[in-house]
């Protein structure tokens, strides 16, 4: 019981948290973000099993976490209205060549970083570019004009 | 000139003008707002361990807790009574309640009692003979369990024999 307890309370921290820290930070991974990541597990799994090294205890939390994730994914599926609640909703940084301030700054990206996107993807400037769409998943995609 | 609109299902208000989407932006900045003051409440002690002290002056004697009022499950810590006897006690007895050794584990007593016993659900540990001026320093080493949670009383009370002397009210929390 302890254990599952624990680790729901830990999925819904993680959760909220990765909610508040944004998308962008998530799916634009420096190396020192990839670290504070790996920190982060290893914090986490302290708290979730504690002093139990048992298998069984190990079997529990790594259920549980996949249980919520495939919960909420189904949730996300299956109610429409909760999807900006669980996935956000995209955002359009980037119209006909020319960079939606506001945008930007709401969810931290600068103009730099923003070309950045774009040249991984073998674009060279921004004024080729008619949308740039921030996803859900972090990711930033160009449409060419 | 009429604007393009995004492609679809993405539409102009939702995603270009974010219509509407003004509390997601506050839902994020109160959620920083909430963490934050998880931080400060942590760095003020409200979830331990910085020990805090409780003296009460009785008859004779004085007496000093010292130890923390919040603990988390698995830490280690140390409760420290001091007696200060100033009036002969013939047998010196420190008592005890139950919060002081539930779903806690107790690693060691420094010095070991010359009895233990219980009285009321409260422990009672004899140390015997204290002529005036002398001093009593009592440590307990705790681990907290770590299926331990919520509050306990931990008053402590300075007996000779069955006469109290002195007494100091105290409470523990123990956090997840």
């Amino acid at each position: 019981v302890d254990i599952v307890l624990r680790s729901l309370v830990i999925f819904a921290l993680i959760f909220v948290l990765m909610r508040i820290v944004g998308r962008r930070e998530l799916s634009s991974l420096e190396p020192f973000d990839l670290v504070i990541l790996v920190v982060i597990g290893d914090l986490v799994q302290q708290g979730v099993t504690q002093d139990d090294y048992s298998v069984t205890g190990a079997a529990l939390a790594v259920a549980t976490f996949a249980l919520l994730a495939v919960l909420l994914s189904w949730l996300s599926f299956r109610f429409r209205r909760l999807r900006p609640v669980l996935d956000g909703r995209p955002i359009v940084l980037l119209e006909d060549g020319k960079p939606l301030d506001g945008n930007l700054r709401r969810e931290r990206i600068t103009l730099e970083e923003l070309a950045a996107q774009a040249r991984l993807q073998q674009i060279e400037s921004l004024d080729d570019v008619r949308w740039a769409v921030l996803e859900t998943s972090g990711a930033i995609s160009f449409i060419h004009k | 000139m009429t604007k393009r609109n995004p492609p679809a299902p993405l539409e102009r208000a939702t995603h270009i003008e974010l219509r509407g989407r003004r509390r997601e932006i506050w839902v994020r900045r109160v959620g920083v707002v909430l963490f934050a003051a998880f931080l400060v409440a942590a760095l003020a002690d409200v979830f331990g361990q910085r020990p805090s002290t409780a003296r009460a002056d009785g008859d004779g004697v004085r007496l000093s807790v010292s130890s923390p009022t919040a603990v988390r499950g698995g830490l280690i810590f140390q409760a420290r009574f001091d007696v200060d006897v100033r009036k002969e006690v013939k047998d010196l007895r420190l008592l005890l309640d139950s919060g002081w050794f539930e779903g806690l584990t107790l690693n060691s007593v420094q010095p070991d009692p010359v009895g233990w016993a219980q009285d009321r659900g409260r422990n009672v540990l004899d140390f015997g003979h204290f002529p005036p001026g002398r001093k009593l320093t009592v440590r307990l080493q705790y681990q907290v369990n770590p299926t331990s949670l919520g509050r306990r009383d931990q008053d402590v009370t300075v007996a000779d024999g069955d006469r109290q002397l002195a007494f100091v009210s105290r409470t523990a929390t123990v956090y997840p």
